[in-house]
């Protein structure tokens, strides 16, 4: 028999929002989280602007009892042991004492550090190629345990440790759409008795030099000079001209509404469908005219057995490259028709920069907050619509609607896409 | 299992070669395929890994275009895939919204990147300046982002062979191959796939491999994992095209995870998948192990095999009589990471449409190829383990349908 699945905790940090509350707050008052960072800036970059988490804070994360002192945890580790707290706080699931559990964590690879990378660099010998691995594992200024920050599931490992998590406990690496893929999975796994109740969500530490690096050179991250750090993500803008880097966690506590109405837990919102698909098109692309994130969007309609006509608010992916969001626009139409225009939607990346990983999971936690408060969140620096665009229901200013649901979307690099519907909690009778 | 899932094509690719035959004939024979590695030390316990030359994947028949991007991680999984699903193309191409795909992605490494390690040091020393960032930028590898996710290989896979159905991909280690098998056939239960790709690979073997090994406690231990390199490829489907007899189906699986105690989670994750397939221990006549860390460093696998069964997890699964035929990778191919899981799937795979297990001979010693007896069997049901290194375990039961 299929469970319905609800939402009984919420648990977020971001740049400069401490809860998922706070960051609803903060962005339903038109307030953006990007900024100049100091290290981009430093190195005279030539658009230094990203949605950091500052150092002062990453000092008290690090300082929290879970995981101080445990070097081999890091940046990505931090972020989660906060956010999932949270969610379990609100949730009050003990989930070391529930039976039938599952842990579901989306994350990228944490990138090396340059500190790391200069110290490494003398033992590299680019005349012979060979690397003087000796030498460099006897370094005292490097850190071994530094290097396992790397990995995908760090955050995986150390919250099942945390909550005793013994069923299952999974890392998904689907790039930009892996926090809501987790969610998503999260959803289906109860939905079909395999577990009665989950902690699912996504962290991401991007906001550094490499990936900064890296996703310039791909094309895809803002160039451009604006001056003012919090005008430059504009995600369906006329001037738009790539993403910010972003970073945070989201996490979400998931469990049967039987089970939550059974303990007295207040239901923030019920998932009724969930889609994922890939695509075949180009590696850090997607198809021009929207075709896979409309199928993508449709099969998660047919999953939450309801029609376009019911979706009243969408939480769009909206990452401000000139590419992204002319194909959600197009899929939008395809999906929604003349009504895409007149459907309230937000871009939570115009203030939030991209996460990537926890992109969606954040996304998703505003999505339930959206419900919650019957509030659509304002897009920022929505000035100038593109014209060459389909035209969305995109407001500069947040705005009061009446949302029963909600479709959150995350399309990955390379075609990894996904879609969730969220509905209002019903009372059951 | 609640509808049927077959495995059909499935291949590998890794030191022994492409195939299920140069697998078998590598783990009979007990060959030594370890290369030396190009890293200058000298305290590792041996300075070899189990390496497979890049491929040409243009000769693959793979689009010419991802040779600009592609790793040599990605290199190796669209040969093994092409290899293994070149005759699917068209099915592929003729419902591409019902084929998915699902792989096993490990830590996607790059490779030290000399000019970078050049500028830094510089940066660090003397601060920063608009030449030393232009500089940065110029030398920064143009698709070396994409390595930060892990959509690159994924991305290729699906423009290659036209899947755009359900997907998913699951890091980092052995267990990630199998939780990618798994998912797989869960989509095609439910109906969200006609049909799926399911693959692994491994990461390239740089000298970040050991410091990842390093970082992971590896290093301490008596025996040292082998690093190696590899993937391994299926498609499974709801419908076969094979005959009678070479019919392969997954009925159970089983998951679990335990940091504090593997031995418990291979024990409950053994117990799911028989409960899941229906089964009882009796009818397992072959278990087949990936190589995984966890057992390298003394788990529960081969020491319990060795030392002629006892307390442990075998022991107490198959009820403390006779213990089935059992199979490692670990030392003949090295440690693949997703990749081994279903190299060890498609041994199992290889072994039912076959008629024949293979067993391990004796204790693996440190830095030996194991060497194994091949027997002819007429096996129905092979248990496929694999674990990550800190407590993560998954099982399949793989049966061949009368």
């Amino acid at each position: 028999m299929e469970q319905q699945v609800v939402v009984t905790g919420l648990g977020l940090i971001a740049p400069k929002a401490f809860s998922a509350r706070q960051l609803f707050d903060r962005l339903s008052g038109g307030n953006s989280c990007i900024g100049v960072h100091p290290k981009f800036a430093r190195y005279k970059f030539p658009s230094p602007y990203a949605a950091f988490i500052p150092e002062n804070v990453w000092a008290q994360l690090a300082h929290d009892p879970a995981v101080r002192g445990r070097r081999e945890f890091g940046p990505t580790v931090h972020l989660a042991n906060y956010a999932a707290a949270q969610a379990v706080a609100e949730s009050k699931v003990d989930f070391s004492l529930e039976a039938s559990k599952g842990l579901f964590v989306g994350s990228n690879k944490y990138s090396i550090s340059e500190e790391d990378y200069a110290l490494a660099a003398p033992y590299f010998s680019k005349i012979d190629e060979r690397v003087d691995l000796d030498g460099f594992l006897d370094d005292v200024n490097y850190d071994h345990a530094r290097h396992f920050h790397k990995s995908q599931d760090t955050a995986a490992i150390f919250l099942s440790r945390l909550h005793g998590f013994e069923n299952h406990a999974a890392t998904h690496a689907d790039a930009c759409a892996a926090g809501g893929v987790s969610i998503g999975s999260a959803y289906r796994f109860i939905r079909h008795g395999e577990i009665a109740s989950a902690l699912a969500g996504a962290s991401e530490a991007m906001s550094d030099f490499m990936p900064y690096l890296g996703f310039a050179m791909v094309g895809a991250l803002n160039q451009k000079d604006w001056k003012d750090p919090e005008k430059a993500s504009r995600p369906f803008e006329k001037n738009r001209c790539g993403f910010v880097m972003g970073e945070g966690s989201g996490f979400v506590v998931l469990e049967t509404k039987d089970r939550a109405e059974a303990r007295g837990a207040k239901p923030l919102a019920e998932i009724v469908g969930f889609s994922k698909n890939c695509e075949a098109v180009r590696i850090t692309s997607s198809d021009d005219a929207g075709e896979s994130y409309a199928a993508c969007m449709e099969a998660a309609l047919d999953d939450a057995r309801i029609s376009p006509e019911h979706i009243d608010h969408i939480n769009l992916h909206g990452t401000s490259t000139v590419q992204n969001d002319s194909c959600e626009s197009k899929a939008l139409y395809k999906v929604f028709g003349e009504r895409a225009k007149r459907i309230p939607s937000s871009a939570n990346k115009s203030a939030l920069g991209h996460s990537l990983a926890a992109s969606g999971a954040l996304e998703f936690i505003l999505s339930v907050l959206s419900i919650q408060k019957q509030f659509v969140l304002p897009t920022l620096n929505y000035d100038q619509p593109d014209q060459s665009l389909p035209r969305l229901g995109i407001f500069g200013q947040g705005v009061r609607f009446k949302i029963d649901y909600v479709m959150s979307n995350s399309f990955g690099f390379g075609g990894e896409n996904c879609s969730i519907i969220l509905k209002r909690p019903s009372r059951t009778s | 299992m609640k509808k049927k899932v077959y495995l059909e094509e499935c291949g590998c690719l890794n030191a022994a070669g492409a195939g299920g035959d140069a697998l078998v004939a590598a783990l009979w024979e007990g060959k030594d395929l370890r290369s030396p590695l190009a890293f200058n030390y000298d305290f590792m316990p041996h300075a070899f890994a189990c390496l497979v030359k890049t491929p040409d994947i243009v000769k693959e028949g793979c689009n010419r275009q991802a040779l600009k991007t592609s790793e040599k991680q990605a290199k190796l999984a669209l040969a093994c895939a092409a290899q293994t699903l070149g005759n699917c193309r068209g099915e592929f191409f003729d419902d591409p919204e019902g084929s998915g795909l699902f792989v096993g992605i490990p830590l996607v490494e790059t490779n030290c990147d000399y000019a970078l390690s050049d500028v830094l040091p510089e940066m660090q020393a003397h601060g920063s300046s608009e030449n030393l960032a232009a500089i940065l930028m110029n030398q920064t590898p143009p698709l070396s982002g994409l390595t930060l996710l892990n959509s690159t290989l994924c991305s290729h896979l699906a423009g290659e062979f036209n899947l755009m159905g359900e997907m998913g991909g699951y890091s980092h280690f052995a267990d990630a191959g199998m939780h990618a098998l798994i998912e797989a056939a869960l989509s095609l239960e439910e109906g969200a796939n006609k049909r799926a790709v399911v693959g692994g690979v491994s990461t390239e073997t740089t000298p970040f491999t050991f410091l990842q090994f390093a970082a992971l406690g590896f290093l301490k231990n008596g025996r040292f994992p082998l690093p190696g390199e590899g993937s391994a490829f299926l498609k499974i489907s709801s419908k076969s095209s094979l005959s009678l007899g070479k019919r392969v189906v997954l009925s159970g699986f089983g998951r679990s995870f335990d940091s504090r105690s593997p031995e418990r989670a291979s024990r409950e994750c053994f117990g799911l998948a028989l409960e899941n397939a229906c089964l009882s221990p009796k009818d397992i006549d072959w278990v087949v192990g990936a190589p995984s860390p966890l057992a390298l460093q003394g788990g529960c696998f081969e020491k319990e095999y060795g030392k002629g069964a006892g307390e442990g997890v075998f022991s107490e699964v198959f009820g403390g009589g006779a213990l089935p035929a059992f199979c490692t990778l670990d030392e003949t191919i090295g440690f693949m990471g997703p990749a081994s899981a279903l190299t060890a799937a498609v041994l199992g795979i290889h072994g039912l449409r076959n008629g024949y297990r293979l067993h391990l001979e004796c204790a693996v010693e440190k830095n030996q190829a194991a060497r194994h007896r091949i027997e002819k069997f007429e096996i129905k049901h092979v248990l496929v383990q694999a674990c990550g290194p800190h407590g993560q375990s998954a099982s399949v039961i793989l049966s061949l349908e009368f």
